[in-house]
């Protein structure tokens, strides 16, 4: 049979084969359909063989059950985002590809694969037809069916195809299998195996033609695969944690779900909480009795949990705690990415209450951000808080190896000797740090409070010790800021455009500038990793290099450029892309960006260079507020 | 976690005022806490527990002053919060003698969401609440026990809320040691303490404390004329009967109305938990990374 059934053979003929050692996948369909598995699959095999890799799993408001995506990005470079548009999109179902059109947009001639049996003709699928995508229409479940006898395998029919049309890990996905189905036995994983090769040999036989994507890579040693939430687990572990409460809420729970497989094997403690109040009352409870503790959640539960955050700050307790943020206000969108929790981070609670807020700005970065934020934690008694994002923490991401050793963890003074005769709980020194005893050391006996109190820890409602213990605690940012200076250039320093960017916006920040620089465009990106507090001298020194700046965030407010606002002088023309959550900002809006704002003309030949395969249309900058000196230009 | 090497728990000689803290308490003349408060002294120093090994953990509310006056450990902490700080502190230091105190607002109400679960997983807390039936430091509001009809600065024409009943509350959710006691009769407070820090477990002891400035001086008497000792023979291991005493309509009982040795307390089930855990292979945590090595 014929299968490519659009577009007719003489296009066919016009197509230059696009060879690229970077593909991106997308599968969309629902409940039932395999398309998460398929993209776990797809991930790991491109890991054990190497490979750089992003996953990515889009799912409904129903979280299970209904409607899910998820694209592969993969290939021999490090892959900073998602990837806009994708090289492949494989559709079980085209209702359900209609929920998440807007994610899975499509290259130029990019190939579609959609089921035999779906009623739609070829020319009826709700595609741009200008992209001039090679459609073809596979037999996923008849071969599930006939061959395998099981068409729940329809997804590994499907990936057998993928692999076999598009040079995609065979080896990695033959044992990427086998490591999925150990725990079903021999049978299952026979099944799956040969469902696989059901599809590659389809594929072998059916399609002839010239495909428009030819990918290569070369193998590597296999590398780590890990989310964002695990990279946070597991560095959290490494830095000393050994007790967690937490309660439920997505995009947040796998940090508790691994530390409870983690914990108990090295002599921790995991609580799931009768909710997020409780939660960070125990971690508070287990920090007070001397142990590192830490609780994760998202923003609903974060804004439950801002009285006794205040209560550690006045109380100097150090706590841990990880906000993976979602779309809000309230449920908001909970499967979807947002950087609107940043206030609630820096400013939450009530009363002054000095807290260090880090954003790590991919996964490999969230295994670093959880040591510092025990660092810091602990060594200051101070609250911290580790600001991700549903992006960064349940994206599953590549890369070649984590050192255990790479991040010395600063430890809590404990004290002792002469410090335990009339112990002085909350002395007042240069840093703001004093020794904290804990139960069961004889002479450290004290009272901890949330009430204001002096340097013994009684209780006082006098102002000038009220003023003493707010400037101690206040110290501390100083010296925190001085000890982890955490911000990351990316480009060339000295450009004269900057972008700033924090979390997960880094992925495009780092991309745009790459592939700008490429161009020869003068541009290098800022990410910081340290919010709160704000590493001020740093930024305005770079500011001053620079004739133009991008602000970009994820809030439709516009909460980091309020923040920044209040903290620093930003350069004299400021232009800032503020936008609401939902869908994560693009490599094409930045590239955009950098084009509308840097002073140089961009040429068609520096564009060509930009995006050599005409991905991208750069020719619509977004919408930006513009600053010139300060005061909101109208544009 | 490794268990703390702690010096020998072996002290001869600890008296009650070794507990006491270098603050005076500020409560007012004729308050029921302070028989609490002393009655708790004793209750440390006849078991002979050091004052390092304590943490006393409290909420907010005149009750929840106590930790201030001791020479223990101490977190005076927020509002209806005691309960689960205290599950912390005891799961991350199981040695520690950890002793929740509050009030009956600051318990069942602000903080009531905790009690079932506190119950249910039978963690070894002592909570003892100091039960006045009144919110005492706002000044006189309404509580969660404050008898119906009663006149409140919130109630102008009488209280219109049910009060709880605490001891049934906490059986109806198996906490595995469940008393009541008396600000008057401070030998059997200090008898009902002990026997609650010394049950492994969950233990829930009410103590009628009154506050004299806020529901009168005829507080005491009221509540003595409303006290009942146990029936000859009671057998606290049975709920039914813990149940029906509990309901009593007339009369409050006084002593432990129910325990159970038998639940497995918590942290047991803990350490099982990390026997299992272990069981399962545990890498270096420098190869822990290598489990993410697909």
């Amino acid at each position: 049979m014929g299968v490519i059934v659009a577009p007719d053979k003489r296009k066919v003929e016009q197509w230059e084969t696009r060879t690229t050692n970077q593909i991106t996948v997308g599968i969309v369909g629902s409940g039932g359909d395999g398309v998460i598995a398929s993209g776990e699959i797809l991930s790991s095999a491109a890991a054990r063989e190497g490979l750089y890799c992003i996953l990515t799993k889009s799912v409904g408001p129903t979280i299970r059950g209904g409607e899910s995506s998820c694209r592969v990005r993969m290939g021999n470079n490090r892959v900073h985002s998602q990837g806009d548009k994708l090289d492949v999109l494989v559709c079980f179902s085209w209702k359900d590809f209609l929920l998440f059109r807007k994610e899975l947009l499509l290259k130029e001639n990019a190939v579609v694969l959609y089921p035999e049996t779906d009623k739609l003709k070829p020319d009826e699928l709700p595609i741009d037809k200008d992209l001039n995508p090679l459609i073809l229409k596979v037999p996923f479940a008849r071969l599930a069916k006939e061959e395998i006898g099981n068409v729940l395998t329809k997804n590994i029919v499907m990936l057998g195809v993928l692999a076999e049309l598009f040079d995609l890990p065979k080896e990695g996905l033959d044992s990427a299998i086998r490591h999925r189905f150990e725990r079903k036995g021999e049978e299952i994983i026979d099944l799956n195996l040969k469902a696989l090769l059901a599809g590659k040999s389809w594929a072998e036989e059916s399609v002839k033609e010239k495909l428009p994507v030819n990918f290569f890579y070369t193998t590597a040693p296999p590398k780590l695969l890990i989310t964002g939430n695990e990279a946070i687990a597991i560095g959290a572990l490494n830095a000393g944690c050994r007790f967690m409460a937490g309660y439920p809420i997505t995009p947040a729970t796998e940090v508790m779900e691994l530390m409870a497989k983690y914990l108990p094997k090295y002599g921790g403690t995991l609580v799931q909480a009768e909710d997020e109040i409780a939660a960070i009352a125990m971690t508070v409870g287990a920090s007070y009795a001397g142990v590192p503790s830490m609780t994760a959640s998202s923003g609903p539960g974060i804004s439950l949990m801002q009285e006794m955050l205040g209560a550690a700050v006045i109380a100097e307790i150090p706590i841990v705690l990880v906000n993976v943020q979602r779309v809000g206000p309230a449920t908001g969108i909970p499967t979807k990415s947002e950087q609107a929790d940043l206030f609630q981070a820096i400013y939450g609670s009530h009363g002054d209450n000095p807290k260090v807020v880090l954003a790590p700005c991919d996964v490999e970065d969230c295994y670093d951000i959880a040591h510092h934020a025990f660092s810091i934690a602990e060594s200051f008694q101070i609250p911290v808080m580790i600001l991700s994002d549903q992006f960064i923490g349940q994206r599953k991401a590549s890369f070649p190896q984590l050192d255990p050793n790479r991040n010395p963890v600063a430890k809590r003074r404990v004290p002792e000797g002469e410090e335990l005769i009339e112990y002085t709980r909350y002395k007042l020194t240069i840093t703001g740090r004093s020794p904290m005893s804990y139960p069961g050391i004889k002479g450290g006996e004290y009272l901890a409070g949330g009430i204001s109190h002096t340097e013994e820890g009684f209780p006082s409602s006098a102002h000038d010790i009220n003023e003493l213990m707010n400037d101690k605690r206040h110290r501390k940012l100083d010296h925190v800021l001085e000890r982890y200076p955490l911000y990351r250039y990316y480009g060339i320093k000295g450009a004269s455009l900057g972008l700033l960017g924090w979390g997960s916006t880094k992925g495009v920040i780092r991309e745009a500038v790459h592939l700008c620089s490429r161009a020869g465009i003068d541009v290098v990106g800022m990410v910081p990793r340290i919010l709160c507090p704000l590493p001020n001298d740093e930024l305005e020194d770079w500011f001053s290099t620079l004739s133009s700046l991008v602000v970009l965030e994820m809030s439709y407010a516009g909460q980091f450029m309020m923040h920044l606002k209040s903290q620093v002088n930003l350069p004299d023309t400021t232009a800032h892309y503020a936008r609401s959550g939902g869908a994560l900002i693009m490599l094409e809006d930045v590239l955009n960006l950098i084009i509308e704002h840097t002073e140089e003309t961009i040429t068609a030949d520096q564009k060509e260079i930009i995006d050599p395969e005409g991905i991208f249309n750069l020719n619509k900058p977004p919408k930006v507020q513009m600053y010139v000196k300060g005061h909101v230009c109208e544009t | 976690m490794d268990a703390l090497d702690t010096e020998s728990a072996e002290i001869p000689d600890i008296k009650p005022k070794d507990y006491k803290g270098s603050l005076k308490p500020i409560w007012c003349s004729g308050c029921g806490d302070y028989a609490v408060l002393n009655a708790m002294m004793q209750a440390f120093a006849e078991l002979k527990i050091p004052t390092h090994d304590i943490a006393v953990i409290t909420g907010i509310g005149c009750s929840s002053r106590l930790p201030g006056y001791l020479s223990v450990y101490g977190f005076n902490s927020l509002h209806g919060r005691a309960i689960p700080i205290a599950t912390g502190t005891k799961l991350a230091r199981p040695e520690t003698t950890v002793v929740v105190a509050g009030g009956d607002g600051d318990g069942f109400s602000i903080g009531g969401g905790h009690l079932s679960h506190a119950a249910r997983r039978n963690v070894d807390l002592t909570y003892i609440v100091m039960d006045n039936r009144i919110y005492g430091l706002t000044k006189g509001q309404m509580s969660p026990t404050t008898p119906l009809d009663s006149y409140t600065s919130t109630t102008q024409y009488g209280s219109y809320d049910p009060p709880v009943n605490m001891v049934r509350f906490m059986l109806a959710y198996e906490a595995s040691f469940v008393a009541r006691a008396f600000s008057g009769d401070i030998k059997h407070l200090v008898s009902i303490i002990k026997q609650g820090i010394q049950h492994k477990g969950f233990s829930f002891i009410q103590i009628l404390s009154p506050c004299v400035t806020y529901r009168g001086k005829g507080e005491y008497d009221t509540i003595r004329s409303l006290s009942a000792e146990l029936p000859e023979n009671y057998d606290p291991t049975d709920m039914n009967e813990a149940f029906r005493l509990a309901s009593d309509p007339e009369k409050l009982h006084m002593g432990v109305i129910y325990r159970n040795e038998k639940l497995v307390p918590y942290e047991e089930r803990i350490l099982e938990h990390r026997k299992v855990a272990k069981a399962a292979g545990v890498a270096k945590m420098e190869n822990l990374i290598d489990d993410f090595r697909p």
